[in-house]
């Protein structure tokens, strides 16, 4: 109350408030649109599909008929589009998640070992493998979790 | 003629292609020429003679065979001690290997890897124990069938013809080169003139598109040397891993 009593805030108080009523009336002022909840400033505009949970942000060159959804993990700068042929014989290796092949031969350079209820794991890219051993090759398989903890999977083969 | 299993896709040729050696070969004397056989008499005479054998091979395993796997082209270092133990270290960085064998249990440990697998597996030879692993586990240990005591009787196992090709030069050896055909497969072996140790082992799939081979070197071999018996029954470091070691389905 001590804030109102002064002459200086009150008037700065009024000053705010005629500025909002006359806000409205103002041709150069932004425009409050109900069907837009993403923000006057996001340019992609009210028609845009993605909808407001899209994290891919307002720069992503793939556009709004990108059937992918939010959760395709290669970002917004894969130059790709949305007709990228290329299935799980793609030679950028079985690790990229993109890769739907359920086994492999070897491991990559930044695995790491981690052990749930004393069974090793092998962790890369977000997804762990467990090792068999098939005609005396070695098969990281990968596993499924529950839980947040993973499973050993059946052989592959 | 035996061969490694490479793997599951050339497996499935290879055992057909066996199968048809087999049915092609009832009732069909295989062509062995006389200078073949004494050839590989010869290298059978001095390698199932050794007590001891130590050696190095350097393989190229063509892409189309393989998976990709370090372990396709990696160094070997074997040791045998008959009758019937085995040992190889193939260098693979992360991927190296080691496969002990003492003539009761089978131990194939990868220690970078931290994992390895040991089963009870029973053979009185070395023949015995390549049969007995590709039976079970579908494969066969590298080059053992050069390494056997009977090397003539496994170079021509399933083979329908076998001629000396000529003399060829091996890094600085000279060797005889010793061809021998089957369905599906060729081997050329060449072997030191002087002293019948196998030089260069090149398997060529010709069922397979493109033919594409697998050329071992074989060098620094050492015969009735005292080796360490305690490789044959080598173990994993403590904190390794077992795993099942299994046979495709």
């Amino acid at each position: 109350m001590k804030l109102i009593n002064s002459p200086t805030c009150l008037s700065l108080v009024l000053v705010a408030a005629s500025l909002a009523a006359l806000a409205p009336l103002s041709p150069a002022a932004p425009r409050h649109r109900p069907g837009n909840p993403r923000g006057l400033a996001d340019p992609r505009g009210i028609a845009d599909p993605r909808g407001i949970a899209d994290p891919r942000g307002i720069a992503d060159p793939r556009g709004i008929a990108d059937p992918r959804g939010i959760a395709d993990p290669r970002g917004v700068l894969d130059p790709r589009g949305i007709a990228d042929p290329r299935g799980v014989f793609d030679p950028r290796g079985p690790f990229d998640p993109r890769n739907p092949a359920r086994y492999m031969y070897g491991l990559p350079g930044g695995y790491a070992m981690r052990t749930y209820a004393g069974v090793r794991y092998y962790y890369c890219s977000g997804i762990y493998y467990y090792p068999y051993i098939i005609n005396g090759q070695t098969v990281y398989t990968r596993c499924t979790v529950a839980n947040g903890v993973p499973v050993v999977p059946a052989r592959p083969y | 003629m035996r061969t490694q299993t490479i793997h599951r896709r050339t497996r499935s040729v290879l055992f057909a292609a066996a199968v048809a050696a087999c049915f092609a070969t009832t009732g069909v004397q295989a062509q062995i020429e006389p200078a073949a056989r004494s050839l590989a008499q010869a290298a059978a005479g001095k390698i199932g003679g050794a007590q001891t054998i130590r050696l190095t091979a350097k393989h190229h395993l063509d892409p189309a065979l393989g998976v990709g796997s370090k372990l396709e082209n990696g160094p070997l270092q074997i040791t045998v001690k008959r009758p019937n133990q085995f040992y190889v270290l193939q260098q693979a960085g992360e991927e190296t290997r080691e496969i002990a064998f003492d003539g009761k249990s089978l131990c194939l440990i990868q220690p970078q890897l931290k994992q390895h697998a040991l089963e009870p597996i029973k053979a009185g030879s070395i023949e015995q124990f390549a049969d007995r692993v590709d039976e079970r586990f579908g494969f066969r240990p590298p080059v053992a069938e050069l390494l056997a005591g009977d090397v003539a009787g496994q170079l021509f196992q399933h083979v329908t013809s076998a001629r000396v090709t000529g003399t060829e030069q091996v890094g600085w050896t000279r060797c005889q080169r010793l061809h021998l055909e089957q369905e599906g497969m060729t081997a050329d072996v060449w072997l030191g003139e002087k002293d019948h140790l196998p030089r260069r082992y090149l398997l060529t799939f010709t069922s397979v598109k493109g033919h594409p081979t697998w050329d071992i070197r074989l060098s620094k071999w050492e015969l009735n040397v005292p080796v360490d018996d305690s490789l044959f029954s080598k173990r994993p470091a403590a904190d390794s891993q077992k795993l099942r070691m299994l046979k495709s389905q």
